[in-house]
């Protein structure tokens, strides 16, 4: 049985996805106003290490990372709305990348472990 | 258990058969920046002095930072061989340089040609120290070890009062390579948009050239914008270059050769959707970070838009 990583499509997979992913973001009223001003290129590098652990992979995140980098923007507002557009946004990637429905709930349940952490709770 | 023993900065690192060098330096309590331990942040960048590297610990990276010995310490096998440094870049040696020849440009734009023992990339940039005061400066062109700067001359501005001077024979010291915005030739087919104001051009001008002589095959387009029409130097030199869609756009239009406004919204308004283009920034801060932006809204992906903040006095951010 091969892990949700490989089904997914291992690091290629990341690669292509984090390019459309940060691009939906950013388009997104709902959430784009917490990404102004930040630096585009260290910002896509976290949005890699966060894509390879909600995509199943190798990673060194901590709920405790999760909470200090984003403890900033909790004080600006984010909330539980922002974190679903944020997983909406993910989904509609997979999707237009072509991966299965059931890999997206899985990789959306990944995601949905971090939710009190980055909302700081 | 069988231990392999490595050097990093000098100190031995001890680490078992088989391990990552990242997690014997870990370990070992060095303070290596890390994050995913996969080979994709690259926060684990160290510098190989020597030793074996396998392609995975160098995919992904900027060609420079591989050309400078970079590679990704989660991806290392630790091994008898490495011998490893910090990637560093403010460690890099600083070396004498002599001043050969100095022209303008423009009315208030110098290029400075300088000798010194450096291998450096067009569109890269070095530090130059002189008379007590150190600035980055953009290299527009190399060849052996002559580098050309384009350097405007700011009334008031503390190194403009060395470079107004500046002869021949002068002597300063400069360090470097640094930055990432170099042509890559491994994408000979994709277009390339290059964006800049005043002296940006000065990167632009080093990658275009570098594409031109590395045979790119893909479309060139240069949008080169500055406060008023006398400020676009190299204007006849740009306008002669075959394959090359050249753009001059001014705030304030005197020519009737250029566009009103910036070189950005020239430049998006003429290429609306940007998917598979390398983009080329330099110029203020302002209009590289709008561009960054921009331009990967419009399609580019992140690793192939390449930009060096400028800050007026010269110092790269």
């Amino acid at each position: 049985m091969s892990t949700l990583f490989e089904q997914i499509g291992g690091e290629a997979a990341v690669d292509a996805a984090v390019n459309k992913f940060y691009r939906r973001v950013l388009a997104d009223d709902r959430v784009n106003e917490f990404f102004e001003g930040v630096d585009m290129e260290r910002q896509a590098a976290k949005q890699k290490a966060f894509l390879t652990m909600v995509f199943g992979g190798p990673h060194n995140y901590t709920g405790k990372d999760m909470r200090e980098g984003h403890r900033h923007l909790v004080q600006r507002g984010l909330n539980d709305s922002h974190f679903d557009a944020i997983v909406e946004n993910l989904g509609a990637t997979l999707k237009d990348l072509g991966v299965a429905d059931d890999l997206i709930a899985q990789v959306a349940a990944i995601a949905e472990t971090t939710r009190d952490d980055v909302l700081d709770r | 258990m069988a231990t392999v023993t490595f050097h990093f900065e000098g100190r031995k690192i001890q680490a078992a058969q088989g391990e990552t060098v990242l997690d014997a330096l870990l370990r070992s309590g060095e303070p290596v920046g890390h994050g995913c331990k996969a080979g994709v942040c690259q926060a684990c960048l160290v510098r190989v002095q020597s030793g074996p590297v396998p392609p995975k610990a160098r995919q992904g990276l900027a060609l420079p930072v591989a050309e400078q010995g970079g590679a990704l310490s989660c991806c290392l096998k630790a091994d008898e061989a490495l011998d490893l440094q910090p990637f560093r870049e403010e460690d890099l040696p600083w070396v004498a340089a002599k001043v050969t020849r100095v022209r303008h440009l423009s009315p208030d734009v110098i290029e400075v040609k300088i000798e010194a023992d450096l291998a450096v990339r067009p569109g890269q940039f070095l530090r130059v120290k002189g008379e007590g005061m150190e600035r980055a400066y953009s290299v527009a062109e190399t060849t052996g070890s002559l580098h050309a700067f384009h350097i405007r001359l700011i009334p008031g501005g503390q190194m403009s009062a060395l470079w107004a001077q500046v002869q021949p024979g002068a002597a300063l010291t400069l360090q470097g390579p640094f930055g990432r915005s170099v042509y890559d030739p491994a994408h000979p087919d994709r277009p390339l948009l290059l964006i800049g104001s005043g002296t940006g051009l000065a990167p632009l001008w080093g990658v275009l050239n570098d594409a031109l002589a590395q045979g790119h095959r893909g479309a060139i387009s240069l949008y080169h914008g500055a406060a008023s029409s006398a400020g676009l130097y190299y204007r006849d030199e740009l306008e002669a270059m075959v394959g090359v869609h050249y753009v001059p756009c001014a705030d304030a239009v005197t020519d009737p050769r250029d566009r009103p406004g910036s070189p950005l919204a020239q430049a998006l308004q003429d290429h609306p959707d940007l998917t598979g283009y390398a983009v080329y920034l330099c110029g203020s801060p302002g209009l590289v970070n709008a561009a960054q932006r921009q331009c990967f809204l419009a399609g580019a992906d992140m690793q192939d838009i390449f930009s060096d903040p400028y800050v007026p006095q010269g110092v790269k951010a």
